[in-house]
């Protein structure tokens, strides 16, 4: 949705430009084009936070799915009684002691969940500076809009 | 969510409103695939119960043959039957009866099963949104199509 905001925006800049092409009020088109361009470098910026945003989406889902499966092994550790835990380290079963297998577990979980509050405290910082950003290409456009119909 | 949306769905421009169509079928299309990926996890523990019930002492010193891939077997014998071993996730493998085995694998089908019934009634909501946003732009751009014609004939 807001991708069609920058594109709409310089589609508009275009247009802008050939109507003052025709008039040839040179000082006018400079301040046109000086509009366009930095609506063009905010619409950048917008799509590179934008790009980061889904990339800390996908961060937080695969902590998500992590921290799962590691929620399900930890019930399961909790669960046995007297059988013998293992861990696969690379082709071979090391045994394990279950209470070490366990504080393992639970010390993983911490910090999978201390990386889920920073991946997020991340998304919404993102999702504040990308406000910002939208309010700014909202502006430009005005702006551009307004030199048009003098 | 869907009675929100379903309010403002109606005042929505038309290049919004299949945004929001696309993004709905782009959810429905990742649920769709959780389902089948959680169906398959699903039958693989339904595998593993339909093995373990050969582990039985009457069994033991029986002649097997041992995957070693999906194509190449080794003659072997049953040796312990009153052990498995589980791999329950993260690398951890856990000793367990086959008793003990057999409920562990209970109880993962039917939480797989919970979640596969949450999925199934969250895409049939999907769907449902689905459906309303299309007919409301289909009844729009037609409404839009009226609109011009007569437009086009006074300009």
């Amino acid at each position: 949705m807001m991708e069609s905001a920058g594109s709409q925006g310089m589609r508009l800049g275009m247009r802008v430009m050939i109507e003052q092409g025709d008039e040839g009020n040179r000082s006018e088109r400079r301040e046109e084009m000086a509009v366009q361009q930095r609506l063009e470098v905010e619409a950048k910026a917008y799509q590179s936070l934008q790009q980061e945003h889904a990339k800390m989406g996908q961060t937080y889902s695969k902590l998500l799915a992590q921290q799962n499966e590691n929620n399900m092994v930890l019930d399961e550790l909790k669960l046995i009684d007297g059988g013998a835990v293992y861990k696969l380290v690379g082709p071979v079963l090391l045994s394990q002691d279950p209470e070490e297998a366990k504080s393992n577990v639970e010390k993983r979980l911490q910090y999978i969940g201390d990386e889920m509050k920073r991946t997020q405290n991340h998304v919404i910082d993102l999702e504040k500076k990308m406000e910002e950003k939208r309010n700014k290409l909202q502006q430009l456009q005005a702006q551009l809009k307004q030199g048009q119909s003098k | 969510m869907s009675t929100g949306s379903q309010v403002n769905v109606a005042s929505l421009p038309i290049d919004q409103l299949q945004a929001l169509r696309e993004q709905l079928q782009e959810e429905d299309r990742f649920l769709t695939n959780s389902y089948s990926q959680l169906k398959i996890a699903q039958n693989k523990f339904v595998d593993s119960r339909e093995a373990l019930k050969v582990i039985t002492p009457e069994n033991i010193d029986k002649d097997i043959l041992v995957p070693m891939t999906s194509s190449l077997y080794v003659k072997g014998s049953l040796a312990k039957t009153d052990t498995v071993l589980v791999d329950i996730g993260t690398g951890y493998y856990v000793e367990k009866t086959p008793e003990e085995a057999d409920d562990y694998l209970k109880r993962k089908i039917s939480y797989l099963g919970d979640n596969c019934e949450k999925l199934e009634s969250n895409i049939s909501e999907k769907r449902k949104n689905i459906e309303a946003v299309t007919m409301v732009l289909q009844a729009r751009i037609r409404a839009m199509n009226e609109q011009a014609q007569p437009g086009a004939k006074s300009s």
